[in-house]
């Protein structure tokens, strides 16, 4: 591709000539190769078995289901822990309605999932991070559901059990995606 | 008949092309692979560790890179150049893997402000001046300005890659050039 060799839109805006010069002369003198500063090819060599594998980084998963775990252990513990303080002693017509609402969002959240989960039903992908995440995911969800059935009117437990909803509903895309790629992967075309 | 992988990696280097090797590594040889990598890791490397900003993302991003190559490179057209093509393709990938990266501290700290999840920015003597400077732009914008500035690119092929409106490259590219000079100034 053509390098730009005129900025008009950048000439009259510039704020002195000079910094704009040294601007420029540091981008025709900075290098095209920069040495890493580590052996990238051990590792690079370690995985081009997998020359058919999907190209997402297993570590990165392993990584992403540990943050899941990590964060959900800690919000999960803080709320639990803050929920009784504001358990009332006797359910209120308020409190029914919460908890009539607390249903209903769990059911259509059940049914949602159910049908993000038919597309890998058939991938046995147990042991798989991701999965592993998405079940750390659906207990936390079910721990806070109970939480908040005992506080309806807690809005952080509120707060909590969508975003855990959010979050399961995400990496059950996340997950559906992963494997319309591996089914789809042989049939790419010439692009890159 | 002597396999590939035996040929001595000096031979590949000295009397190979890059299109030759791509033909040898796409049938499987890694040796011919390697050399491959031996020629470009640098200029890969260059190139995401401007992206990244940083040493560990950039060595992700460059692994990324070479295995992409590695699952790709029978789709190599021999009528082009493999510098170009490589190019192309190590800018995506990196782009894809920045992507994935950013996304997926996103996904897991919902409630934290995305400034506050810069990256360490590298300041070893060893680097260019402009390496210093670069790694402190906002990631869209540091982006934005490599490919424009160094990698040559034209703002409708930065839009393109990235999935942003033309106006918003050359917007991320002008400040970013504000920026660069006044920490210059």
């Amino acid at each position: 591709m053509k390098k730009s060799s005129s900025e008009p839109h950048l000439s009259a805006a510039s704020h002195s000539a000079e910094p704009l010069n040294h601007l420029d002369k540091l981008i025709a003198s900075a290098p095209h190769e920069i040495t890493p500063r580590h052996d990238l090819w051990p590792a690079i060599e370690a995985r081009l078995h997998k020359k058919n594998a999907p190209s997402v980084n297993d570590n990165r998963w392993r990584n992403v289901a540990m943050a899941a775990c990590i964060t959900l252990a800690v919000l999960v513990t803080w709320q639990w822990d803050k929920a009784p303080e504001t358990l009332p002693t006797q359910a209120s017509s308020l409190d029914l309605q919460l908890i009539n609402d607390i249903d209903q969002i769990a059911l259509r959240h059940a049914q949602q999932v159910q049908q993000l989960q038919i597309g890998v039903m058939q991938a046995n992908w147990q042991g798989d991070p991701l999965t592993q995440g998405i079940q750390e995911l659906t207990v936390a969800a079910n721990k806070a559901q109970q939480a908040l059935e005992s506080a309806p009117q807690n809005q952080q437990l509120w707060q909590l059990w969508l975003w855990l909803q959010q979050r399961q509903i995400h990496l059950l895309k996340q997950q559906n995606k992963r494997f319309d790629f591996n089914a789809n992967q042989y049939t790419q075309g010439t692009s890159i | 008949m002597k396999r590939s992988e035996d040929i001595d990696i000096n031979t590949l280097d000295n009397l190979t092309s890059d299109s030759q090797l791509a033909t040898l590594a796409a049938n499987g040889d890694k040796s011919a692979f390697h050399q491959l990598y031996l020629r470009h890791h640098q200029r890969v490397y260059a190139i995401s560790f401007r992206f990244a900003g940083q040493h560990a993302l950039a060595e992700e991003v460059t692994q990324e890179c070479f295995i992409r190559l590695w699952n790709k490179i029978d789709q190599f057209n021999q009528s082009s150049q493999f510098t170009t093509w490589l190019h192309r393709l190590c800018v995506r990938q990196a782009i894809n893997t920045m992507k994935v990266q950013h996304t997926f501290w996103q996904r897991f700290l919902p409630f934290q402000d995305n400034d506050s999840l810069i990256e360490p920015c590298e300041q070893a003597a060893e680097y260019h001046q402009l390496d210093k400077y670069i790694c402190r732009l906002p990631k869209q914008m540091r982006i934005v300005f490599v490919l424009i500035a160094i990698e040559g690119y034209q703002h409708n092929d930065v839009a393109q890659l990235l999935g942003i409106a033309q106006g918003t490259s050359k917007n991320h590219y002008f400040k970013a050039k504000q920026l660069l000079q006044e920490m210059l100034s």
